[in-house]
């Protein structure tokens, strides 16, 4: 038995690790909920049903989480009543990253931004490549409700202000530097090529 | 004109991740792309879009640091295992020949039951008349009265003289039945209702006995 719970760690420890990785930005955190999560799987060991282990791992790490951010929360609230945690992360970003230029950093900086379950489902669906059904399953909700969640969730992603300046910077925008029309028809049919 | 464009563009920028995720019938992709060629508004947004979409798919999964696992596993070896609950377990079985039986047709729907009764019984009744001194209660058959006592013999006539007097008394006791059935039915059933009847009747009399009664106003 111990040789089938070493499989099932070498087999999903990957995906486990980066879901809390993703979803708290902390090593030391996402190496905790890692074990958190694949100890609970020795406890339940005969009484899960194996033939959906992935997805109740996904549904242990994704209950960890939660409960980790809301710890945080609780202690963010503790030391500042007055500032909202999610302001100070976007003036942080400000001051910090969108000089350095670093887009994939400040767009994993708003992915942890995002509540649950936004922030869960672009994780396992655009990050982990994740199936709806999967997703379904550890998230005990519809597929439609899934993809509602995922185009809700991408949409709050490209609101958040940080990430737009620095897109804006990125393209030239914010300085003024507009695309001519032949510019950007060019680029779409790029786009278009490439997808 | 400029509200149509806006309400194009709103459409547009919301089917963007439609369009990303591939989402879009042919003749609806046509009419998004030609759309986003003219507009560079929706251009930059969907521009946008992709360039975060692209962001998150090229992000690679991590993986943890074996020491983690080395350390999970020494910790794990001495974590104590939640058993299979069986109660759940017999539960379900019980749920799923309760099913079964349900589905069942008529006959074996009614004959399993009866049966079931039937084994019942006869597992209640004594097993032997030739060794009846097994049914008795453990007290009393280790009482010296009963030890010493020969076991009493029926001849075949009075064994169908007592069926005779069973069967008599289980006709009484319908009969009983029967009685006291049609006495609460007329007590509580009947005669009420014949009161109400009666009661409805009057009324109308009284009501057809006076022509002020019958005024439409």
């Amino acid at each position: 038995m111990l040789a089938q719970y070493q499989q099932a760690i070498t087999q999903h420890r990957q995906r486990v690790f980066s879901f809390a990785h993703y979803s708290l930005r902390a090593k030391e955190d996402a190496e905790d909920i890692t074990q958190e999560v694949f100890i609970k799987l020795w406890q339940h060991w005969q009484k899960i049903d194996h033939s959906k282990l992935g997805a109740w791992l996904m549904r242990v790490a994704h209950n960890a989480v939660i409960d980790h951010v809301r710890k945080q929360k609780n202690v963010a609230s503790q030391t500042d009543d007055y500032a909202e945690p999610e302001e100070q992360a976007a003036e942080a970003l400000t001051e910090q990253q969108v000089d350095d230029g670093k887009f994939k950093e400040v767009l994993m900086a708003s992915i942890k931004l995002l509540d649950d379950p936004f922030r869960s489902i672009i994780i396992m669906r655009d990050i982990q490549g994740m199936s709806y059904g999967d997703i379904q399953h550890t998230l005990d909700m519809s597929e439609s409700q899934v993809k509602v969640y995922l185009h809700r969730g991408r949409r709050k992603l490209r609101e958040n202000p940080v990430l737009r300046k620095l897109f804006d910077t990125m393209t030239g925008r914010d300085a003024g530097q507009k695309k001519s029309s032949a510019q950007v028809k060019a680029d779409v049919v790029e786009l278009g090529k490439r997808k | 004109m400029n509200s149509n464009n806006e309400t194009q563009c709103y459409f547009v920028q919301l089917q963007i991740d439609n369009y990303l995720d591939g989402d879009l019938t042919a003749t609806q992709q046509e009419s998004f792309i030609s759309h986003v060629q003219q507009c560079s508004e929706c251009a930059s947004e969907f521009r946008y879009a992709k360039t975060i979409q692209d962001g998150l798919v090229d992000m690679p999964l991590i993986d943890c640091a074996d020491s983690v696992v080395e350390s999970l596993l020494t910790t794990v070896q001495s974590q104590p295992q939640e058993q299979p609950d069986r109660q759940k377990a017999g539960s379900s079985g019980l749920a799923d020949f309760w099913q079964w039986l349900l589905n069942a047709p008529l006959l074996v729907r009614y004959g399993v039951p009866a049966m079931a009764v039937a084994a019942l019984a006869i597992g209640l009744l004594p097993s032997s008349p030739v060794a009846p001194e097994q049914a008795q209660p453990p007290l009393l058959a280790n009482s010296p009265a009963i030890l010493n006592a020969t076991p009493v013999e029926y001849s075949p006539e009075e064994v169908v003289q007592a069926l005779q007097d069973l069967n008599l008394a289980i006709q009484y006791l319908n009969q009983v039945s029967e009685r006291t059935e049609n006495m609460i039915g007329g007590r509580f059933l009947m005669a009420p209702l014949q009161e109400n009847l009666n009661a409805s009747f009057e009324r109308i009399r009284e009501r057809d006995a006076n022509p002020l009664n019958n005024d439409p106003i």
